[in-house]
Formats: structure tokens, C-alpha cells, sequence
């Protein structure tokens, strides 16, 4: 078998180096060129609170910001974030570690219940109200879709966002 | 919103123990756990539903830089030894396990099992594994022609059900037809395995930790105490986890080959065929009325889907036969074996396909009848259990049907098809339909620590699988010891916790609760006998931290434990349902599927509740929109009004779900499920649901269990797929018989 001489060495395919900024902080890797930015934070920065539920777009559970921006980290490449700022649900917490606010309303209306969607909901959630999508139910409702809960918490999510956006609101005026 | 942090007693809605952990994102998942120098698995499936490998060549999947092993059928030569399916007393989701034969029983069967350093080089290996197949005519759908229904059991008879049938009055005779679904929870299927001196670790999301660790003792022939099954927080399960997989057994043998850990996250189009799914059905249901609307026969006929590799059942007659008085009841089940993956648990798996064909006739009967649907079915509450004939432990169905009406504000709902139209023309519908659940229990243990800074800690291998299991159990002995919430902490999800059940069946409150009961008492008996040998314990309080004495003095329980070797009370206790014995409880303590219940030797155990829908559907696009769903539930005691509100609700939201939009669907030319990922098998978004409104009932029911507590996990979701069919009938008039409601089918 022609590849059984790689098999047991350390031989591991293509390898390149990126460094990744994640919530603030640089981190130089190397890695597999195809490695997505979902597998990067989980597999080598161990940064396993960005889940991964289907690989392909249609779940949500991997939404992590860049720069600011939404993005659904296994449909991006880890080579293609390098230089953006990006932002997981471990950083979203204050420097004092207090919860964001979002996190907290998401634990105040039950907004959970088997968790795994979680930190992508509120990654969504946070940028729902930042994007200005938040000015309803309705809208809510409409810009949290790409977000999927099997467990089906929606009507506790839309209530975790709206009173977000509401202080968030209250305080801009 | 109520949130009480402070009193962790029964009843409160306290907050959710492990919600701060999952909403910062450091609640660890089976994926999540890191062990050094892991390789990654990737699978190759089968593209052919029957027949046998042709040809086998690994060449090119092994010459992938980094692949260190393409385990296969030729190489794996191993098997399930005495271990079996779940449902055949064993733990496995399947009786086969692939990779053991050249055989495939499926379209999606695992062929091989490639494993390299990195999960880039695994996957581009199992691409490149060639396979060649004889291909054998397949079936996958139970309406392709020539396969043949088979008796699934014995059936139901009381009285002489079709004789009264054909002498009724007023009869309804439908057939009802509901899909093949997947339980899709957002945490895909995964496996971590690690070997160490002969022992194995496997972290896995599981509903059955003890039961998971029995198998694969068995399957590996070691020690039951050498195998350790981690899984503290589970991503969603709904069935889909509560037996062994066949990936978990082959990742173990992997990791055993390679002397490293392997990790294998199931990619989400495998999870289709790799785990279980919920199989098609079909419900023909005759019901008989004298023109009062007195039921004289009840006869329903369900078959259901089955793999020819596994026969299994899910008919969901034992609830249907008891829900309403008929002097004449007769049910049969049947099964069609197809060429599929084996059918398994998926959430009230009996019960949902069931009652969307039972609950639509009887909505048909009403409109026969001309009586209102509500009106109905209360003229027909059974006073007993019309099967066995013995009571009910507690049965609020008619409460929570005149509650419901009132929330839901039946009164205005004009009983003529299409007659309720918005000003724009939209048509409304209002339906409604019964809920029911089986209180089942199983064996449970549990430990429970008070220490002198007055923190309690509860043990048990149960699971939370987003139910509020850890808050609950929490709550359960924070009665019982009087210890404020913040200070109690609950340890889950783990064999080597005293034995917990499967996480299915919506037994864990029941069952692991009433270990916690118990353990929590012994300790509370331990304290008090602590304090003051001699005196009248029966008069012997705890309140604020402190053993009020019979004749009023107090004694700080931080004086009482500190002067103890360890400083800290502990208590072990098995528990096992009353009608249970002790040969069964103990199969079950051991990671055997033991179950007691719902008819136990004095009483009949169910949860009930009745369920109402608004449809809102668009007169010419025929768009079906669910503006409102009510739900007026009758669970016994509810720990935690909080949690279980959510836990009615999402299963509210999984029946209109499975109402509207899912469906796995086949392609019969091909033997396999099509829809394989979430861009096309459908199920509700956030965008999807409307106004949910979840209402419990103050039920007491002091038969069903030390703590009075039945069946919430599954309850909700039953009746919901018949409420919004009726509703839409209601609306348009016309009777969808089928799941999914699709536009289509009102054009």
C-alpha cells in the first residue's frame, strides 16, 4: 500500500501558519489550509463554547462575530479570518467577567434549555439588536431564524432580546 | 418574570442550574473535552440500501498523508458478542452492527471508519475509500408494493367492538397517515474514546449513562467498572440518545487498535442513518356514537414502519384505548418491515403518530355528531380505565379542557367550516384535541451529602438533556433539608454516580427524584438522630439552617455536622417503583431496561392535557400560519414551575412542528432518505411559532410516587399535530388526513 510509509511518522499533510485574533488576544497556529474557522477555535485554540451542528450553514450553532458582523465560523475558512477581529461567546463577558447583558437576559427568561444553541443565539442576538433588528416581535422573530433551537425556546428568546433591545434603546434616547 | 434564586424548595420556579454555564459557552459537550494527542475519525457510508460489497479498496484513502488506520469490514473482525438492541433487552440502537459483515441492511450504512491526525486528512481519506456493491432491490418506504403487514402484539379487546360498530348510530372510519421523522437535536451524534490500562473513557451525549457503560462492559468483555461514561450536559437527545450507537462501539475498538484517543462527531446527513429515527405510520380509527354523542365503539388499527434487521413496534394504543368510555374497544398493531436504519425512540414515539389519527376522528365523530369537540370528549371521560377497569391515580382532563376553553376563548369559535374570516380575508380556525402521557417509573439510587456550611450536594446518574433535570432533582432535596438554592449543587451525567434511569420515557423527576427523596430524608433522619438521641423525631423540624427540637429550642445544623468524623452527613438510597420487585430493581440499578408502569396493581398512571390552536391560513395561497397554541397541562406535582412550563412549551412547538413541516422523505427508487440535512428536512424556526401559552394544574396525586410527580418531557408535544389538523379543517373544511399539513393539500 503506497501509503502505508506515512502511516505512524509524523507526516501530516499540508500545514500553514495564521494567526488568528480572538477576543482580543493573537494566536499564531498552524494548520491544515481546508481547517474552517469553527475547527480552528475548537480543535486548536480550544475554544469549544462555539458549537457545531451541521456544517453547512443551516443551523447557526457555530455564529461568531467578525468585526463586529455575524458570521457562521463553518462556512469560513480559519485562513480567510486572519487579520479580523473575532469575537467568540467566551469573550463576550466583561473584563470583570460579568455576563453581557444578552447572556443575562437569555438565564433571567429561560431562554434554554438544552444549551447547545446557546452561545449562537446570543451571538446572533447580540448582533440582532447592534444591526437594529430588534425593533419588534415580529422582527425579532424574523432575524433570530437563522439560529435553530431543537428544543424549541423561541418564545423565551424573542423575550431575552427584547429586553435587550429595549435598555439598549432606553439608553440611546 | 418571577425568579426566586433564594428558595430552592418544591414548587418554586427556581432558575436554571446550568443555565449561567451554558450562556457563557463553558458547559462542556461530549465534543468539547479535550484529550491529549487525538486522532479524528470520519465515516464512509453506504450509497445502496441492499446487497453486498463488491469490492473494497483503501489504497488511496490510506495514502492520505496522516491517515492512521481505515478500519473496515475486512479489518475490523469483531462484534456485538452477547450485547443486543435496546429493545431486545440489550443497549444497542441497532442489533447489527455495521463494519461486521460485507452485508448492507441500509442506505447510509457505515462502510468504514477512517481515522488520521487531523480531521481535514480523515475526511479527504474517507472519500477516497472505493466501494464497489452488488445492489439488491430495496424498500424503504412502507407503501412499496409487495411487503406484507405482520401482527405486532396481541391487541386490545374490550367488549364486542365490531359488532357495536356496525349497529351504531353515528361512525366515523378514517385512515390517518403520518412520516417518517428524525429527531435532529442541534448537538450532532459524537464520541471521544480513550484507553488506559484496559479501562475506557467515553464521553458521549447520552440519556443512558449506566446503561451505555453495561453495553460497552459487554461488548469489550471487561469489568462493568472499567468502563466510565461522561456526559454532563447533553445537546438535545429526544430519544435520539438513549442507546448505544454503532459508531460509539466502533470508535472504542479504533481507539483500543490505535493506542490514542479518538474522536468522531457524526456529520449531521450520517445522523440520519447512523442513529435512530421515528417511523412512518399509519392509523385507521373507527369510532361509534349514539346520536347523544355517546361512544359505543372505539377501534383503532395502527401500522407502523419497522427494519427488516430490527422488528420493532411503536403503536401507541395502550393511551389511545384509555382515553375516553367506550363499553366496546378494540386496537391491533401491525408492522411493515422495510430496508431501513432501526426505527427507535424518538420523543412520545408511540403516542404522537397515534394521536394525530385518534384525536382527528374523534374531531371528525364531533362534526358528525354536530356536538362541540370540547363537549365531546367530556361527555366521554372515563371515570376508571376502561381497559383494566382501575382508577386513576390522577385524571384532571376534563379541569384542564374547561381551563383551556377559557384561555383560549373557545366560547367565540363559530362551530361552521370557514365561517371565521379577518378583515383581509384571512381564514381563522380553532381546534383543539386531548393530550395524554404514560407515568411510568424506573429503579433509581442516589446520594445525597449535607456538609456543615449547610451546602448540599445531590449524586445521581441521571441526565439533564435540557429538561431542567439538574434543577429539579436540586430542588428535591433542598425540601427535604431546608437548604437555600445557591447553596445546593447536582452531579449528573456520569456512571460513576449511584445508578440513575435512562433519560427517556419522561421519567427522570419520577424516578431519580424519588432516589433524591429518599437519600435526602436519610439524611435528614441521620441529622435529627444527631441532635437528639431519645426524643420524638416525627416532631423534629429544619427550618433556616437550624433542627427545631420537639419542645421548640434550635439547634444550628453547622454545630450539629461539624462535630462528626468527615463533617458531612451522606446518604445512599435505592429506589425502586411500588409494584416493582427487587430482581427487576436491581437489573436496572445494573444498566438494564427496567420499567414499572403506567398500570400498576391498584391504579393506572397517566399525564393529561388538552391542547388548542389558531390557524390563520391565506384564502388563496393557503399559506397555514399558527397564530396561537394554549396548553392546560396535568402533570401531578410540578418541582419547578419554571422549567417545566419550557419543557410543555418546546413539546407544543415539536407538534406543531410535526404538524406543518417535517418529514423525512424518501426516495423509493433509491431505498433512501432524501431530505438528509437542515436546509430540507424542516422543522420550526424562531420566524414559525406564534403566541405559546403553557398553564399547569394544581394536581395532587399522592399514589403515583413519593413526591406525586407524572410524565412532562413528552406530554406536550401529542396532541398538538391533531389540535392544528382540526383547526385547519375548522378554517377551510377540508380534512387533512396526513402529516405534514402542506399548502398543497388545501388547494
Amino acid at each position: 500500500m503506497s501509503g502505508i510509509e506515512t502511516m505512524g511518522s509524523e507526516a501530516t499533510g499540508p500545514r500553514m501558519r495564521v494567526t488568528l485574533t480572538v477576543n482580543g488576544a493573537d494566536h499564531d497556529i498552524q494548520l491544515d489550509p481546508r481547517t474552517t474557522l469553527l475547527d480552528a477555535l475548537r480543535e486548536h485554540l480550544g475554544l469549544t463554547g462555539t458549537k457545531v451542528g451541521c456544517n453547512h450553514g443551516t443551523c447557526g450553532a457555530c455564529t461568531v462575530h467578525i468585526d463586529g458582523r455575524r458570521q457562521l465560523s463553518c462556512l469560513m475558512l480559519a485562513a480567510a479570518a486572519a487579520g479580523s477581529a473575532i469575537t467568540t461567546i467566551e469573550g463576550l463577558a466583561g473584563a470583570d467577567g460579568a455576563p453581557h447583558p444578552m447572556q443575562a437576559a437569555f438565564v433571567a427568561h429561560d431562554a434554554l434549555q438544552c444549551g447547545y444553541c446557546t452561545p449562537g443565539q446570543i451571538m446572533s442576538a447580540v448582533a440582532c439588536v447592534a444591526e437594529g433588528h430588534a425593533g419588534s416581535d415580529d422582527e425579532i422573530r424574523e432575524y433570530m431564524s437563522g439560529n435553530l433551537c431543537r428544543c424549541a425556546a423561541y418564545p423565551n428568546i424573542v423575550a431575552a432580546v427584547r429586553e435587550v433591545a429595549g435598555s439598549t434603546m432606553a439608553e440611546a434616547a | 418574570m418571577d425568579i426566586n434564586m433564594g428558595n430552592g424548595g418544591i414548587g418554586v420556579p427556581v432558575v436554571r442550574r446550568d443555565a449561567m454555564a451554558k450562556v457563557l459557552g463553558v458547559a462542556q459537550y461530549a465534543a468539547d473535552f479535550p484529550h491529549e494527542n487525538t486522532a479524528y475519525a470520519a465515516l464512509t457510508l453506504s450509497k445502496v440500501a441492499r446487497g453486498r460489497i463488491s469490492r473494497l479498496d483503501t489504497a488511496a484513502a490510506e495514502a492520505v498523508a496522516g491517515v492512521r488506520m481505515v478500519l473496515t469490514h475486512r479489518s475490523l473482525n469483531e462484534s456485538l458478542g452477547d450485547e443486543t438492541f435496546v429493545m431486545k433487552g440489550g443497549h444497542m440502537q441497532s442489533s447489527f452492527l455495521p463494519l461486521t459483515s460485507d452485508e448492507i441492511h441500509y442506505a447510509g450504512q457505515i462502510v468504514s471508519l477512517t481515522i488520521a491526525d487531523t480531521l481535514e486528512a480523515a475526511e479527504e481519506a474517507a472519500r477516497l475509500v472505493a466501494i464497489d456493491y452488488a445492489r439488491e432491490a430495496a424498500s424503504a418506504s412502507m407503501d412499496d408494493a409487495g411487503l406484507t403487514e405482520e401482527p405486532a402484539d396481541s391487541g386490545i379487546d374490550v367488549g364486542d367492538a365490531e359488532a357495536a360498530f356496525a349497529a351504531a348510530e353515528v361512525k366515523v372510519d378514517a385512515t390517518y397517515v403520518t412520516p417518517a421523522q428524525h429527531h435532529n437535536p442541534i448537538e450532532l451524534y459524537a464520541a471521544s474514546a480513550a484507553w488506559q490500562d484496559g479501562k475506557l473513557l467515553i464521553n458521549l451525549p447520552s440519556q443512558w449513562v449506566m446503561g451505555t457503560r453495561a453495553g460497552l462492559a459487554k461488548v469489550f468483555g471487561i469489568p462493568i467498572e472499567d468502563v466510565h461514561v461522561e456526559s454532563p450536559y447533553v445537546g438535545g437527545a429526544f430519544g435520539a440518545k438513549a442507546s448505544i450507537l454503532p459508531h460509539v462501539v466502533l470508535v472504542a475498538m479504533a481507539a483500543r487498535r490505535l493506542g490514542r484517543p479518538v474522536k468522531l462527531v457524526v456529520p449531521r446527513e450520517a445522523g440520519f442513518t447512523v442513529g435512530s429515527f421515528r417511523p412512518a405510520a399509519r392509523s385507521r380509527v373507527r369510532l361509534a356514537a349514539t346520536r347523544q354523542g355517546k361512544l359505543t365503539a372505539v377501534m383503532h388499527d395502527e401500522v407502523g414502519q419497522s427494519a427488516v434487521i430490527d422488528h420493532v413496534a411503536f403503536a401507541g394504543m395502550e393511551a389511545t384505548s384509555k382515553m375516553y368510555a367506550s363499553p366496546n374497544i378494540r386496537m391491533r398493531a401491525a408492522t411493515v418491515a422495510t430496508d431501513v436504519n432501526s426505527p427507535g425512540f424518538m420523543r412520545a414515539p408511540a403516542e404522537a403518530p397515534s394521536f394525530f389519527g385518534f384525536e382527528s376522528a374523534m374531531d371528525e365523530l364531533a362534526v358528525a355528531l354536530g356536538i362541540d369537540p370540547v363537549e365531546l370528549r367530556i361527555m366521554n371521560e372515563p371515570a376508571r380505565d376502561p381497559v383494566s377497569g382501575l382508577p386513576w391515580s390522577s385524571r384532571l382532563l376534563v379541569e384542564c379542557y374547561r381551563r383551556g376553553a377559557a384561555l383560549f376563548g373557545w366560547s367565540d369559535r363559530n362551530p361552521k367550516p370557514g365561517s371565521m374570516v379577518a378583515a383581509d380575508g384571512t381564514l381563522i380556525g380553532y381546534g383543539c384535541a386531548t393530550a395524554t402521557y404514560p407515568s411510568a417509573m424506573a429503579p433509581s439510587s442516589a446520594r445525597v451529602r449535607l456538609s456543615a456550611d449547610g451546602s448540599c450536594v445531590v449524586y445521581c446518574a441521571a441526565h439533564d438533556v435540557g429538561t431542567g433535570a439538574y434543577t429539579v432533582l436540586g430542588q428535591v432535596a433542598a425540601d427535604v433539608l431546608g437548604v437555600p438554592d445557591e447553596l445546593v449543587t447536582v452531579e449528573m451525567g456520569h456512571s460513576r454516580h449511584p445508578s440513575g434511569p435512562v433519560s427517556g420515557g419522561s421519567i427522570t423527576t419520577g424516578s431519580a427524584g424519588s432516589a433524591v427523596h429518599m437519600a435526602a430524608r436519610a439524611v435528614r433522619e441521620r441529622l435529627f438522630a444527631t441532635v437528639a438521641a431519645g426524643q420524638d423525631r416525627s416532631k423534629m423540624t429544619l427550618a433556616d439552617r437550624h433542627v427545631v427540637l420537639p419542645d421548640g429550642s434550635r439547634r444550628a445544623i453547622s454545630d450539629i455536622i461539624g462535630g462528626l468524623p468527615g463533617g458531612v452527613i451522606e446518604e445512599h438510597a435505592d429506589w425502586k417503583p411500588t409494584d416493582m420487585d427487587d430482581k427487576t430493581m436491581q437489573q436496572g440499578l445494573a444498566g438494564g431496561m427496567a420499567f414499572a408502569g403506567p398500570v400498576g396493581g391498584t391504579h393506572v398512571s397517566f399525564s393529561f392535557g388538552a391542547q388548542f390552536a389558531e390557524v390563520r391560513i391565506d384564502p388563496l395561497l393557503r399559506t397555514i400560519r399558527v397564530a396561537r397554541m394554549v396548553g392546560v397541562f396535568a402533570c401531578g406535582r410540578i418541582i419547578n414551575p419554571r422549567t417545566a412550563r419550557s419543557n410543555l412549551m418546546g413539546g407544543m412547538i415539536w407538534g406543531a412542528s410535526s404538524a406543518l413541516l417535517e418529514e423525512s422523505q424518501i426516495d423509493r427508487a433509491r431505498g433512501r432518505f432524501a431530505n438528509t440535512d437542515l436546509a430540507s428536512y424542516h422543522f420550526a424556526a424562531n420566524a414559525d411559532v406564534g403566541e405559546v401559552v403553557v398553564e399547569m394544574l394544581d394536581e395532587h396525586d399522592s399514589v403515583v410516587n413519593a413526591i406525586g410527580t407524572k410524565a412532562v418531557g413528552e406530554v406536550g408535544i401529542v396532541g398538538m399535530p391533531a389540535a392544528i389538523a382540526n383547526a385547519v379543517y375548522h378554517a377551510t373544511g377540508v380534512r387533512v388526513r396526513k402529516t405534514p399539513i402542506l399548502m398543497e393539500d388545501l388547494l
